[in-house]
């Protein structure tokens, strides 16, 4: 009886895995990918067996022309870019991302409203502060401050509209074993880890090499869409891994967001601060 | 060596089942692309031999690369989710996607949330389709132990899925 239903389920089970991965297709060309990999190594076998006074030079070689060019190292080809897995590619951004946590993140959000958002972002083991600016850089409609420090969030906001301002606590619990910084609540645009989340759920595939913001970034989307329409861009940028551009498609909505990770220098962290302007008037907390 | 055009036609014909069994095993796209390919080129390596029975031949290369990452994630820690926000910042809508596209694979992860063993057996007995006696040959187990993995996986699956299943799907024995 008990083998019977399992047996049942498993029929289930199956039934409903093949309909949620009916659209998870291997990449075409495949078994020429494999083909380019499979000569690489037996190129780079040959050649360390061979002549490995040469292959010793090609090293040097190659070292020294990454180190003037800022250019990855490799087997050198024609031109053509190397071909990566989008697991290598996430591999790599992770790692890079892991080198920010000493730098302010700027993001810029593109509505596609023709509004724009401005976020900074800065985090070390005892607080993060984040602030966003809504329209032109210089002239904000509203300016946000979020800080997230010994277990409380305190928010101020400046509407220069209307010349008010506001400011609000609330208690701000992180989970138990996680520590408290360098990570921002998920919903604040820039941090680390919500592009790593991104990045390692987003189940992607890697439309090519593109020029980007200044650039050149390897492109990777979103496998599926959730419905018509409905997908994700990531860039990261060739040579140092960082996520250079993200960008949302939802139907008739899209926006996108640009990342800058900036050094601590005084000038950069004086974005991070927010002061009511003289005049504006205190309103109660909404 | 000259290409064998074999191998090609194989790769046509096969690989897109092989990724979905890759991306259960491991369940992540990323890496699954990654094991099949290294499952592949290790194939055409020893093409002269695997090619008696190369579906065979990937999916153990598959299932043996799959254990091995598993056991690496493992020593990693497990992040915790974050708490809702109350001055959650609109216009981003970011964190939501990924959050969305896992949604639709629910059976696929309730499968990920399965220890490694007994995810193999479900992946390989229900996805694959193979008998208790292929399944355990190709895991090195007994007919015992894999009868034994797939009940504990089977009633662990009930319990995550009992929201998405009906009554009748999800049934106790």
């Amino acid at each position: 009886m008990v083998e019977e239903q399992d047996e049942e389920l498993g029929t289930v089970l199956s039934a409903r895995l093949h309909e949620e991965l009916a659209d998870l297709t291997a990449a075409p060309g495949l078994a020429a990918t494999v083909r380019r990999r499979r000569s690489r190594q037996r190129w780079t076998l040959t050649g360390g067996l061979v002549l490995p006074v040469v292959a010793v030079g090609v090293v040097v070689a190659l070292a020294v022309t990454s180190a003037t060019t800022g250019v990855r190292g490799g087997p050198p080809r024609s031109g053509e870019p190397q071909p990566h897995t989008v697991a290598y590619v996430v591999a790599r951004s992770e790692e890079a991302l892991d080198g920010t946590r000493d730098s302010i993140s700027y993001t810029v959000v593109n509505r596609d409203d023709g509004s724009v958002g401005h976020f900074w972002t800065d985090s070390d083991s005892s607080r993060t502060l984040m602030v966003s600016r809504d329209g032109p850089v210089n002239a904000p409609t509203l300016a946000v401050r979020h800080i997230i420090s010994g277990g409380r969030a305190t928010v101020l906001t400046v509407d220069y509209a209307h010349h008010v301002w506001w400011q609000k606590t609330y208690p701000y619990t992180w989970p138990a074993g996680r520590t408290p910084a360098p990570n921002p609540p998920k919903s604040l645009p820039g941090n680390s880890d919500d592009i790593r989340t991104q990045l390692a759920n987003g189940d992607l595939i890697l439309v090519g090499i593109e020029q980007v913001a200044g650039h050149t970034a390897e492109h990777l989307r979103t496998a599926h869409e959730l419905e018509p329409g409905h997908y994700m861009d990531i860039w990261v940028d060739s040579t140092t891994y960082l996520p250079v551009r993200m960008a949302i498609h939802a139907g008739q909505t899209s926006w996108s967001i640009t990342y800058e990770w900036l050094p601590r220098t005084p000038e950069n962290l004086a974005r991070l601060e927010l002061t009511p302007p003289a005049g504006f008037t205190e309103q109660p907390a909404k | 060596m000259r290409a064998d055009p074999g191998f090609d036609e194989f790769v046509a014909a096969h690989s897109t089942m092989l990724l979905r069994s890759a991306y259960l095993l491991t369940g992540d796209r990323g890496h699954a692309e990654d094991l099949l390919q290294t499952a592949l080129l290790r194939t055409l390596r020893h093409w002269s031999a695997a090619r008696q029975a190369p579906v065979e031949y990937v999916r153990r290369v598959l299932v043996n690369l799959s254990r091995d990452r598993i056991r690496l994630l493992g020593r990693r820690p497990r992040e915790s989710p974050l708490p809702a926000d109350p001055d959650r910042l609109s216009g981003t809508g970011v964190e939501s996607y990924a959050d969305r596209l896992g949604e639709r694979r629910r059976v696929a992860q309730a499968l990920a949330c399965l220890p490694t063993r007994q995810r193999q057996v479900v992946v390989l007995r229900f996805f694959e389709d193979l008998s208790v006696a292929q399944t355990a040959d190709l895991l090195g187990f007994s007919e015992g132990t894999v009868k034994s993995y797939t009940s504990r996986a089977l009633a662990r699956l009930r319990d995550l899925l009992a929201e998405s299943l009906t009554e009748r799907e999800v049934s106790h024995g």
